[in-house]
């Protein structure tokens, strides 16, 4: 049985100590549902964030897949995320099919372009490959995405979602579905073969062929399932919008996925998807919040407008700055002790990764 | 008083201890050896002199004022100069210009400094032209004590002088170090090649992280027994 | 039978896409520059290297109109204050944040700096707006150089703002060249570059020259922001980051062997001729064909050739 091979950490917890924390633990558990759940039900405004939201820890778990199992960075995935959309929405329209299959299409569509990368990734490693991610985005984003006959010449390719599903929240509770099936495959992964082969890939490639491990195979792996979990979320962003629209999916949005995921704290499913939730709203958030809005009435004319406009990005930026500044570790570092008590354990601070390992003296910069 | 002082010098890396209470101390003008097995905490402690590896606690004092706590630059404009373990030049930059760099702090006579560095080691005149990464590990190893002495230190600190050399090149680099001793500059030199004993004045033998040996060289060199107990 | 009229047929085929490549290709090749300098400093890939020209595009073009609490003052000093901006920018950049990330993995390192050049292009965004647009004054007028392609027998030799940008390239160029390879401050950013512990040791602080190559960086951005500011016209907020000068530079440093500093200019002049011959002559079928024409090289190169172009490390 595979389950002997587990370590100690996994047994049960000695109840007596444990049962006592349990209760606020369930707590915090039933706070954070609720959360989730009352999202679908604050109207049509509120489901429609809560579709992003969920299509962005999509984007994030995809791109978890890539750099955190792999250590590679992607800087093109507005062109997989595109795809994705893309190629669901003409299935939709112009060859007819229903919502299921059409997202099918959209996850493959995915898939096949970052299977194309990843031939290349087998020649090509590092900086140099993060490189290449962000010009084969770049090019698919103003060729394929413009071209006159996928995107009903230019204007866009509609994207109708069945009437069933026409409703923001009903729409809302499938996306969350599937971003909680996704999260699943995605723990699975992790404790699989692949998972650990991945793993073992990113540490030390020679070392990892040494142990027997297809290398090739593992790292196409790796891109596919990630181009394919990219290429699903573009299709629930079409969707959710009901249109394809090129120029979306820019390298600013490429950016901002790589900044949300590093931000959550790479390696991390909670930090990820924090992150991930966090990029998605923050926006909107500021942009309709009223303190922000009654603060940037204090700045003379233009600037007003212009601070309500852009200010939220700034701050976006700006946090994003402080938290790497500070914490190097992103998100993911402040929110392990949490995460550690939620899941039963401790609440004691968890290794945050290499990233921040003593405070030894510097012989660099 | 002592050129070099160390007293109860505790260091580390991240949170492994290595120097666990080191204590010895060099007069001016000597040549002295630091000697020790892998893992003793030679490399730890020449680091910690030059100032790349900050001091946990403890004292290191030169001539009567402290520097533990400066910064490896700091260290070098005041008179200590490291041959770092590894050789360390510039590889894509000729040997003249590593010689060069190694004056950055003391700016004065760079060409006379030169000429006594090449009067020192002929095969760095003939090579002066070429890059540095394309010499022979002896020839680096070279350049790298000759790139220190272009700071015109007071405390040459030598890190693995013989380490990948031929026993013959040993031989060799240890006779200059010894020169450099004759014309005025106090040595510390880390090896595990009991070779160099000849050389030295001053025996220092390390283990885990201590002194556990303090003498004349030539009481080292001379007794079968303590060569035994410390050298293994 | 004159050789001008031979000279503008060729001219308006072959020459026009030429001139237009090659100042594109120089604002690519100085953006390239600085990705070199602080890729052989630390190993970084700086996201934030063409917005540090837009900032300063933005200073020089404010105190040369007089915009806001500018006041309007001669050409020259706006230059200076533009290139002040970017200095101080690459400065601010490695203080406040790259000096923390000293231990972080190079993608939180990347992340950082884009997340600079997106922090910049909100902040413009904030302080300028995107409705008015803020032109930048074409000094000196059109050239010949400019009008190649329609060269007339009669027309006298102009010297025009193609020019005064093109021989500010050069003499930036050449200035960096003459820093790098006479000055002890280049060789000190190069030995920092190279063997960081020893330049330590030998006595360089480390630390300042860090900071300097990030000033240096910032600087050599602020000229690309200003080279290519008269030739976008109207400025928006992230223009060199987002219209191509940031992609392009990188692809330009990566031809040219990422370590070299010949390398990434000839390589950024490189990818600005072919993306605009591209542009000129890919059928309108094929929407985007310059970039796609330029992925297609730069993917090539790094598959055949992995050092790049002229690899090697100067």
């Amino acid at each position: 049985m595979a389950t002997e091979a587990l370590p100690a950490v996994a047994e049960p917890p000695d109840l007596g100590e444990a049962a006592r924390f349990w209760g606020p633990r369930y707590g915090v558990w039933a706070l954070i549902v609720a959360v989730v759940v009352a999202v679908g039900l604050l109207g049509p405004n509120a489901a429609q964030h809560g579709v992003v939201a969920a299509a962005y820890v999509i984007v994030g778990l995809s791109l978890n897949i890539i750099l955190g199992y792999t250590g590679q960075l992607s800087l093109g995935h507005q062109g997989f995320v595109g795809a994705g959309a893309l190629f669901a929405a003409y299935s939709a329209t112009k060859v007819g099919l229903p919502f299921g299959p059409a997202l099918v299409i959209g996850v493959a569509a995915g898939a096949a372009f970052a299977l194309l990368l990843g031939f290349v990734a087998l020649r090509i490693r590092g900086l140099y490959l993060a490189l290449i991610t962000l010009v084969f985005g770049l090019a698919l984003q103003v060729s394929l995405f413009q071209a006159p006959s996928l995107t009903n010449g230019g204007a866009g390719q509609p994207a109708n979602r069945p009437s069933s599903l026409l409703a923001p929240d009903r729409y809302y509770f499938v996306c969350l579905g599937i971003t909680l099936l996704v999260m699943y495959l995605d723990y699975r992964l992790t404790k699989s073969k692949a998972g650990r082969a991945f793993i073992t890939i990113r540490d030390d490639e020679r070392v990892a062929s040494a142990f027997g491990i297809n290398v090739t195979a593992y790292k196409l792996l790796a891109f596919v399932l990630c181009g394919a979990t990219a290429g699903l979320a573009g299709g629930l962003l079409a969707f959710a919008s009901q249109q394809f629209n090129g120029n979306s999916y820019t390298f600013q949005l490429a950016l901002t996925f790589v900044l949300m995921t590093v931000v959550g704290g790479v390696g991390s499913r909670s930090g990820v998807v924090v992150g991930s939730v966090l990029f998605a709203l923050l926006h909107d958030f500021l942009a309709t919040f009223h303190p922000f809005i009654s603060l940037t009435h204090v700045l003379p004319g233009q600037l007003s407008t212009n601070a309500q406009q852009f200010g939220p990005d700034l701050i976006g930026a700006l946090l994003l700055l402080v938290t790497l500044a500070v914490n190097p570790g992103g998100i993911h570092a402040g929110i392990a002790p949490l995460m550690s008590w939620l899941r039963g354990g401790d609440f004691t601070r968890a290794d945050d990764g290499p990233a921040s390992h003593g405070e030894g003296p510097s012989g660099r910069p | 008083m002592s050129l070099l002082e160390v007293e109860d010098l505790r260091t580390g890396y991240g949170l492994l201890p290595v120097l666990q209470g080191l204590s010895f101390s060099i007069d001016e003008g000597q040549t002295a050896v630091l000697l020790g097995i892998n893992g003793a905490g030679k490399t730890t402690t020449v680091n910690a002199i030059a100032g790349l590896l900050r001091a946990w606690s403890g004292q290191i004092r030169f001539e009567g004022s402290r520097i533990d706590g400066l910064e490896p630059w700091d260290v070098v404009a005041r008179g200590v100069a490291l041959v770092p373990e590894g050789r360390r030049v510039f590889p894509a930059m000729t040997v003249r210009a590593n010689l060069e760099l190694g004056a950055w702090t003391s700016r004065a006579q760079v060409r006379k400094t030169i000429d006594e560095v090449y009067g020192y080691f002929p095969r760095l005149q003939e090579r002066s032209g070429q890059l540095a990464g394309t010499l022979s590990g002896g020839e680096q190893q070279m350049l790298a004590i000759g790139r220190a002495l272009m700071s015109r230190p007071r405390l040459l600190l030598v890190d693995e002088a013989s380490l990948g050399l031929s026993p013959l090149l040993a031989q060799t680099v240890f006779q200059v170090i010894d020169r450099i001793n004759d014309d005025g500059t106090t040595v510390l030199v880390v090896e595990q090649n009991a070779g160099v004993l000849p050389y030295a004045d001053q025996a220092l033998v390390m283990e885990k992280g201590t002194i556990t040996f303090d003498g004349p060289a030539t009481a080292l060199e001379g007794s079968d027994e303590l060569r035994r107990t410390y050298l293994g | 039978m004159s050789a001008h009229l031979v000279l503008a047929s060729v001219g308006s085929t072959v020459g026009t896409p030429l001139v237009g490549g090659i100042v594109n290709g120089a604002v690519y090749g100085l953006v390239a520059l600085g990705i070199v300098l602080l890729y052989k400093a630390g190993r970084i890939f700086n996201f934030a290297q063409a917005e540090f020209g837009t900032a300063s595009a933005f200073v020089t073009v404010a105190f040369l109109q007089g915009i806001g609490p500018f006041p309007k003052v001669p050409a020259p000093l706006a230059v200076v204050a533009g290139l002040i901006t970017g200095g101080l920018l690459g400065f601010l950049s490695e203080r406040l944040i790259i000096t923390r990330l000293f231990r972080a993995p190079r993608a939180t390192v990347l992340v950082a700096t884009a997340g600079i050049a997106l922090f910049l292009i909100s902040l413009e965004a904030v302080l300028l707006g995107v409705s008015t647009p803020h032109v930048f004054p074409r000094v000196g007028g059109q050239s010949h150089f400019a009008l190649f392609g329609t060269l007339q027998s009669n027309d006298s030799y102009k010297f025009g703002y193609t020019e005064i940008t093109m021989v500010a390239t050069l003499l930036v160029v050449a200035g960096l060249a003459a820093l790098f390879f006479r000055t002890r401050y280049g060789m000190a950013i190069l030995a920092v570059s190279q063997e960081p512990t020893a330049a330590g040791v030998v006595g360089i602080n480390v630390r300042s020259i860090s900071a300097l190559t990030w000033v240096l960086a910032g600087v050599l951005g602020a000229v690309a922001g200003i080279v290519n500011a008269p030739f976008t016209g109207a400025l928006t907020p992230g223009f060199m980051t987002l219209n191509g000068p940031l992609i392009n530079g990188f692809i330009g440093a990566i031809l040219g062997g990422i370590t070299s500093f010949p390398g990434a200019f000839v390589g950024g002049l490189l990818v600005g001729v072919v993306s605009s011959y591209a542009g000129q002559y890919m059928p309108a079928a094929v929407p985007g064909g310059a970039t796609v024409v330029v992925a297609a090289l730069l993917l090539f190169t790094l598959l055949v050739r992995p050092t790049g172009l002229l690899g090697q490390e100067v």
